[in-house]
Formats: structure tokens, C-alpha cells, sequence
């Protein structure tokens, strides 16, 4: 996922440790955006790679927006405690547990995208702006690791 | 639109806030809420949180911010019991020190 590894890696170029300061505003504000895209584009492409015409993927994954992928990661938590009722395998409990987390991080840097994009009254500073990227970061290591197991 | 459970009953909220107790290992100076709607309008309580320097240090902040983050959501369900969206924000001390955001103060 070439794609991803760049969105992260232009967000930690983009937030530099340091104090607040005015100029470094726009930089962090940009970083906010790119790891929230790098997350994004993960969801979209890895559900495209399921489409059967490997043609028209980058077409499908285009189809994904943003307010449905929140709502059905608001929604997630119920469904799998649906899905899985209460005769889960210790695995299938635990892929739920980070197809979870997954959800709420999705939910959370959405907010700070758009907070970033689109509130200019806000100031970030380094730590707000690392969190972030460390939560896309962790995100993108918790699909890692359930990416291919059923219940993904 | 019915108000959210979080928002008309905040004083029940407020005080199983109150009841919630920080180890003093976990880095935060003080925890701040506020209530909002979030980007597409949902009812949300927003987190302003404060680390010492120490725990916003790039290999001790995910640790802090997760614990705050799960103490709080292992004690309250925000979503489905108060109808609120919880979001968390965490800045150093040393920071809020320069920017003095009153969200944070």
C-alpha cells in the first residue's frame, strides 16, 4: 500500500516538533488532512480490491463517501456483537475487539479532518497533530493484522 | 430533534464524570469537556486534555491517550447511553502554557 505509506509519511514531514507558532499552522493543518486520507483511501481500497473487474477499482474505491463510511464505523460495534453472539471464538472476539477500535479511530480522525480542513478559528499544536498521526498510524497497523481474517 | 440524553440530563453526565479518578502515572494535568455537534451535526462531548510534557513525548503519547481514552470509555458509553459522540484532544502543558485556549484551561 504504497498509496498509504506515502499519505503518513507526508503528515510526520509536515508536523515538526516545536512550540506553536502561526507559520507552522497551514503545515499542521495539511498533516491532520494526509493522515486522515491515508486512513481513508486504506477503507476504499481494500474494499475495492474485493470488486471483481481489477479495471475498474480505483473507479469503485472513488464510489466510497465519507459521511456513509462514518456511519456504517458508528454503526460497526453493534453489528459484529450481532454477527458474533455470544458463542464467539476467543480469535473472532478479538478481531471484533480492533475491527472496533478500527471504527472509532475512523470516526475520530474524520472529526479532526475536518476540524483541520475547515475550522480556520482552531490552533493545533504538536502534540494535537501527533496524536493524530499516531492514531492513523495504529489504525493502519490494526488492519494489518485482521485484514485477512473472515470476519474483515 | 430530541436533544441528546448527554446534553439535556448534563448534570447526571457531570457527575459520573466527577466519579472517574486518574492514576497519577497517567500523565494528565487536568481533562476538560465541552458539548457540541460534531461535523455532520451529531450531538458530541468533546475531550480537552492536558499531559505533562513527559507524556506528550512522542514515545509516551499514544500510551497516555489511550489510557485516558479507555478509562473514560470503559466507564461511560457515550454513544449509547448519552447519544453523544465522544472525540478526544490531548495538548502538553507546555503548550496550552503558549496557546492558553480556553477549551483546554
Amino acid at each position: 500500500m504504497d498509496l498509504i505509506d506515502d499519505f503518513l509519511s507526508h503528515a510526520v514531514r509536515l508536523a515538526a516538533p516545536g512550540p506553536p507558532s502561526d507559520t507552522q499552522q497551514i503545515d499542521f493543518r495539511r498533516a491532520v488532512s494526509a493522515a486522515y486520507y491515508a486512513v481513508f483511501h486504506l477503507l476504499t481500497m481494500t474494499a475495492a480490491e474485493s470488486w471483481a473487474v481489477g479495471r475498474e477499482r480505483h473507479r469503485f474505491a472513488r464510489l466510497f463517501e465519507h459521511g456513509k463510511l462514518r456511519t456504517a464505523s458508528l454503526e460497526l460495534p453493534r453489528r459484529l456483537k450481532e454477527r458474533l453472539g455470544d458463542s464467539a471464538s476467543p480469535d473472532d472476539r478479538k478481531t471484533a475487539d480492533i475491527l472496533a477500535a478500527i471504527a472509532k479511530d475512523f470516526v475520530a480522525l474524520q472529526q479532526d479532518r475536518n476540524s483541520a480542513d475547515y475550522d480556520n478559528s482552531r490552533v493545533w499544536s504538536y502534540t494535537e497533530v501527533e496524536n493524530v498521526i499516531l492514531r492513523a498510524r495504529d489504525l493502519y497497523l490494526g488492519w494489518i493484522t485482521v485484514s485477512k481474517t473472515p470476519l474483515a | 430533534m430530541p436533544r441528546a440524553r448527554g446534553v439535556a440530563q448534563a448534570a447526571e453526565l457531570q457527575k459520573k464524570l466527577n466519579g472517574i479518578m486518574l492514576q497519577p502515572s497517567s500523565g494528565v494535568v487536568k481533562w476538560r469537556h465541552s458539548f457540541g455537534n460534531d461535523w455532520t451535526g451529531d450531538p458530541a462531548i468533546f475531550f480537552w486534555v492536558t499531559l505533562t510534557d513527559e507524556a506528550s513525548k512522542k514515545d509516551n503519547l499514544s500510551k497516555a491517550t489511550e489510557t485516558f481514552r479507555k478509562v473514560l470509555c470503559e466507564r461511560i458509553d457515550f454513544q449509547n447511553d448519552w447519544d453523544l459522540i465522544p472525540y478526544f484532544n490531548f495538548r502538553s502543558e507546555s503548550e496550552q502554557a503558549i496557546l492558553k485556549d480556553e477549551v483546554y484551561a
